[in-house]
């Protein structure tokens, strides 16, 4: 690491979260000059944008090469008021909350006693959303049963291809204008609709090219005053690369950084997708660069690795914009979420590790940052050497890469009726969701709590919880006389919950595409230019919009539970059970510990809890899978929680499997926490049950002490156990690998463990800024390789 | 197909020969070792003891069975589980105890049924058992784990209750029948470090080294200690302190100077 990285990664990690109001302020003085007949909405969203960045201020840190900030300085995180509204007292909660707080200056919160909130008031696309779902999606949203992903932030969720490293932003212009050329206004319905949105688009566009001229100013500026002629000289470089791109396509590697820096930050300025965005497939995207670049002397390698530091600690500037309300209060994931792509497989089918691969793995392993985060994706094609690379990097234990089976995505994207080629060129993205990338709007639209929908068949429709009727009367369960009546209401308790969230989806989506278009993000994904549509409106060429299902460890248990114990043993009645259960087991230990030690458990390659997976797993796909949304998207299932189990934990009560009541549910497809007890392999094989290839990313997290990564030759059995379990067709797996020791003298002593990360779900995050709970369950969670 | 009495069986093992393996521990020995890892193993049937389980900080009283009965045939059928696991790292099937050779009947067939399969297979094993019973099981086996824990007869004899003469005649009667065998030698601190010991292991191993590829060293832990406390056994064991990382170093220099790889942990 040369000093400049040294100090620049120091700043970014010791920056501290800010809320800026520079945004909400723009945007509101831009809504409050607008004359509302002026513009139709897409191109009013674009002169928002174009307005932002015209007046936003120029960040340019001290020494560093690759420049641009979304906020006003590092850390400093915009809010989106159109989106929604920080209240006061919101502010108060971010600005004191022990677990990532973000803090709020008077200037700040003046800014919203006296601007943003008394002009977004009633208007925010919150309220709009509020507004227009039914008491029966509010009834199921209040009760847990699903979270809702656009309910405070956008769409989003999409990763970059390779456009930018080929088009200029003139370019784009021009295909726009073309496309508007060609519009035929006697035959196509929607001409008018494309145009006022390819108009917007070229607006963006013009406003990306002008945002990094203002930067090209500043840099002049500074290298005038500059003393140091080194620093005169990079600061003359990088005006000249600011007044290139992203005006022309790139022709080196810096500027090709450069250019996608401004591009990352133009989509997360424009509103505030879901889990960021991202440059993808990093080594495939800038290997041509790298090798012209070296080629030419232009740059050696040490540079060029200098460089790539100098992209990964901008991502570490910018934690997720936070949330309002209750979620603003407990959301314990302000990361956001980018997930830089190594390895995989080329357009042509053939193995897509390079050289760059390698040195970028270097790059992850030497800054150790949260962001971005990083994945591996393996073919059988890929080389052994460089999955025992990448497992090495894991071993250093703070939770990166995470680990991808190429050859399953690329089955689960083409099933979905991609291209082949589109779907090579795609990965993961999120935690672990499968995408084509620079083609595709794959959107998520919220966790969907399986165990909740479990409890309230078992009280026939019934929240225990608030008492309040939501579900369907499905019977009382203690007339059930088999195991095949429970499974039948419980299918129809699915079904009808599934109803309730896809016609709140439908509703949402309908708003966002009306209200929200985001002709920038639009301007990026093919084909949104051609289809004269925006991003929001199922502009790009795929679309697909998913429900989360989670606790699928936990539900399994639970069935497994009543069918071994009410059906078939017949130890104890249906009544006498759920009577139990509202006890929260109380008096009830050795029926607990009956339950804990001695009941068949999903995460053990035990068929007898195994079957109910599966099932569970189909009942859930069939309720969703093949549905279509008003932008023409398909719903999609993927199985993963990222910290959802925790919540939708707390809002289940005691369950069969011997959990109390508000504990966490059980994460990803993870068996419930310390419940595998036959080692990995076994753990793999109960996850192989389901079948990964219909859903778009599971996630699968397994814990190892270090010394399971003691030599080479471990090394090698760990890098065995995921060809194998990648040969099955499994999606994704992650390790972490701490000892239970270090972690609970973490929770005492968090001072001395300040440095400590780990993954929790699909990201990862300092150890100390868990809450209390998530702490728990990752000590809890069973460590392979301890005795 | 005979019925095998096992007492555990352990996947994703790492440590008991190449790749990913399934080991089967097999119940009963004729052993009694002092420093004996798997006691529960010692006793060839099945038996149960009282324990207590953790719920809610609380100790609810349970049993908990040592040992289990089993069909050849659904014992493969658990072992063929992992066969992806096996097949991707060139692992497989490894048998251990206990003493696998007391159940010869059972082992054999298992041994024939994973070469069926196509699987690798080890024996791990003390060496105490009749020479026919390893002629039998010679053309399944591609490998054996092979004890060698005292030189001195006299000690062997203390420490584990039988004869070593055995133990050493069908070491050689496996080396000259062409098996592979990979002497595992336990580094009990006083019971097989002192130097003559150390010396005849190394001289017993020179003399066979060109039937060798490499020798492992078992150093004692006290892993079991709690076992012993659970079975409500007592350990022979006077308390010992586990070989520290130098000693164990020299230890292997001492062994490689016969031309073999040594490696400590197997």
């Amino acid at each position: 690491m040369t000093d400049r990285i040294v100090r620049l990664r120091k700043e970014s990690l010791n920056a501290v979260n800010r809320l800026s109001a520079e945004r909400g302020l723009l945007v509101t003085e831009f809504y409050k000059g607008l004359s509302a007949t002026q513009y139709s909405i897409p191109v009013q969203r674009a002169r928002a944008f174009e307005y932002i960045l015209k007046n936003k201020a120029i960040c340019i840190n001290n020494n560093e090469l690759i420049v641009g900030e979304r906020g006003p300085a590092p850390k400093a995180t915009p809010t989106y008021p159109e989106i929604n509204l920080h209240s006061l007292e919101d502010l108060d909660i971010l600005d004191s909350r022990k677990k990532v707080s973000f803090r709020v200056d008077k200037q700040t919160r003046k800014a919203y006693e006296e601007v943003i909130i008394p002009y977004w008031t009633g208007k925010t696309n919150r309220e709009r959303i509020f507004n227009n779902l039914d008491s029966a999606w509010k009834g199921a949203y209040a009760a847990g049963v699903f979270t809702e992903f656009q309910e405070q932030r956008a769409p989003g969720h999409t990763v970059l291809g390779d456009k930018i490293y080929r088009k200029g932003m003139k370019e784009l212009i021009e295909e726009i204008r073309a496309t508007i050329e060609v519009l035929d206004f006697l035959k196509d319905p929607e001409a008018y609709d494309k145009r006022e949105e390819l108009k917007a688009m070229e607006i963006t566009a013009g406003a990306l090219i002008m945002y990094a001229e203002r930067y090209a100013e500043k840099l002049e500026a500074l290298a005038a005053d500059e003393t140091d002629p080194q620093r005169k000289k990079e600061l003359v470089q990088m005006a000249a690369i600011c007044r290139k791109v992203p005006t022309e396509a790139p022709t080196t590697m810096h500027e090709a950084l450069q250019y996608y820096w401004f591009v990352h930050l133009g989509v997360i300025t424009e509103l505030n997708p879901w889990d960021s965005f991202n440059p993808g497939r990093l080594d495939q995207h800038l290997y041509p660069f790298y090798l012209d670049d070296l080629e030419s002397g232009l740059l050696d390698k040490k540079e060029a690795v200098e460089l790539f530091q100098s992209f990964w600690i901008k991502f570490n500037n910018h934690p997720s914009p936070p949330k309002v309300g209750v979620t603003g209060e407990e959301s314990n994931t302000y990361t956001d979420f980018c997930l830089i792509n190594l390895g995989g497989l080329k357009e042509d089918g053939s193995n897509a590790v390079n050289e760059l691969s390698f040195v970028l793995l270097d790059v992850i392993e030497e800054m150790r940052l949260l962001q971005p985060s990083s994945m591996v994706q393996v073919s059988k094609k890929n080389p052994g050497s460089f999955v025992d690379r990448a497992v090495k990097i894991v071993k250093t234990g703070f939770g990166q890469p995470s680990i991808f089976n190429t050859d399953a995505i690329i089955q689960e994207l083409v099933r979905q009726g991609k291209r082949l080629e589109d779907a090579r060129n795609g990965g993961a993205s999120g935690c672990v969701e499968s995408g084509a990338f620079g083609t595709e709007a794959y959107i998520l639209t919220g966790y969907f709590n399986l165990v909740k929908v479990l409890e309230l068949t078992l009280n026939n429709g019934v929240d225990p919880r608030s008492g309040k009727e939501i579900g369907v009367a499905t019977g009382d369960p203690s007339s059930f006389k088999s195991f095949d009546e429970l499974k039948k209401a419980f299918t129809r308790q699915m079904q009808h919950f599934i109803d309730i969230k896809i016609t709140g989806n439908n509703v949402i989506e309908r708003i966002f595409s009306t209200h929200m278009p985001v002709p920038f993000l639009s301007l990026l994904i093919d084909d949104c230019i051609g289809n004269g549509k925006d991003y929001n409106a199922g502009g790009a060429r795929y679309n697909t919009s998913y429900v989360q299902g989670v606790g699928l460890g936990s539900i399994t248990d639970i069935l497994t539970s009543l069918q071994y114990h009410v059906f078939d043993r017949e130890t104890i009645t249906m009544g006498t059970f759920l009577e139990v259960l509202s006890d929260n087991f109380k008096g009830h230990d050795e029926l607990r510990a009956s339950l804990l030690y001695d009941t068949p458990k999903f995460g053990n390659d035990d068929d007898n809890a195994d079957t109910h997976a599966r099932w569970v797993f189909d009942v859930f796909y069939e309720s969703v899978n093949g549905r279509k949304s008003p932008r023409g998207a398909t719903y999609r299932i993927n199985m993963l929680s990222t910290t959802s189990h925790v919540y939708f934990g707390k809002v289940v009560g005691a369950t069969a499997d011997g959990r109390l009541a508000r504990e966490p549910l059980s994460e990803g497809i993870s068996p419930f926490q310390g419940m595998d007890r036959k080692g990995p392999t076994a753990v793999l094989n109960s996850a192989l049950k389901i079948d990964h290839l219909k859903t778009g990313g599971t996630l699968l997290n397994q814990k190892f002490t270090p010394d399971f990564f003691k030599d080479e030759r471990s090394i090698r059995k760990i890098t065995q156990l995921i060809r194998s379990y990648f040969r099955m067709n499994g999606h994704h797996i992650q390790f972490n690998v701490v000892s239970a020791d270090t972690l609970r003298d973490a929770q005492t002593h968090p001072e001395k463990y300040q440095d400590l990360i780990v993954r929790v779900a699909g990201y990862s995050d300092y150890f100390n800024e868990l809450g209390p709970e998530l702490q728990d369950e990752i000590i809890r969670r069973t460590e392979h390789g301890s005795l | 197909m005979p019925t095998a009495i096992i007492f555990d069986i352990k996947r994703f093992a790492v440590h008991d020969g190449p790749g990913i393996r399934t080991t089967v521990f097999l119940k009963g020995c004729p052993l009694r070792c002092w420093w004996c890892h798997n006691p529960e193993s010692q006793a060839k049937e099945p038996y149960t003891v009282d324990i207590e389980r953790k719920v809610n900080g609380q100790s609810i009283p349970g049993r908990k069975t040592y040992g289990e009965k089993i069909e050849v045939a659904a014992l493969m059928e658990t072992l063929l589980k992992d066969r992806h696991f096996y097949e991707e790292s060139g692992g497989g099937i490894t048998f251990s105890g206990g003493e696998p050779m007391m159940q010869a009947d059972a082992l054999a067939v298992l041994l024939e049924e994973c070469k069926k399969n196509g699987l690798h297979t080890i024996v791990d094993t003390s060496g105490f058992a009749k020479c026919e019973q390893f002629e039998r099981i010679l053309d399944h086996t591609d490998l054996f784990l092979y004890d060698l824990k005292n030189m001195d007869p006299e000690l062997h004899k203390k420490y584990t209750g039988v004869d070593n003469g055995l133990i050493q005649s069908n070491a050689d009667f496996l080396l000259e029948s062409g098996a592979q065998i990979i002497f595992r030698i336990p580094v009990i601190p006083g019971i097989s470090t002192s130097d003559d010991e150390v010396n005849r292991m190394v001289f017993f191993i020179e003399e066979r080294k060109e039937y060798l590829k490499e020798v492992h060293l078992l150093p004692y832990h006290r892993i079991s200690e709690n076992k012993y406390f659970r079975l409500r056994m007592k350990q022979q064991l006077p308390e010992v302190k586990e070989p520290d990382q130098k000693f164990m170093w020299q230890l292997k220099e001492k062994f490689e100077k016969t031309g073999l790889d040594v490696f400590i942990g197997g």
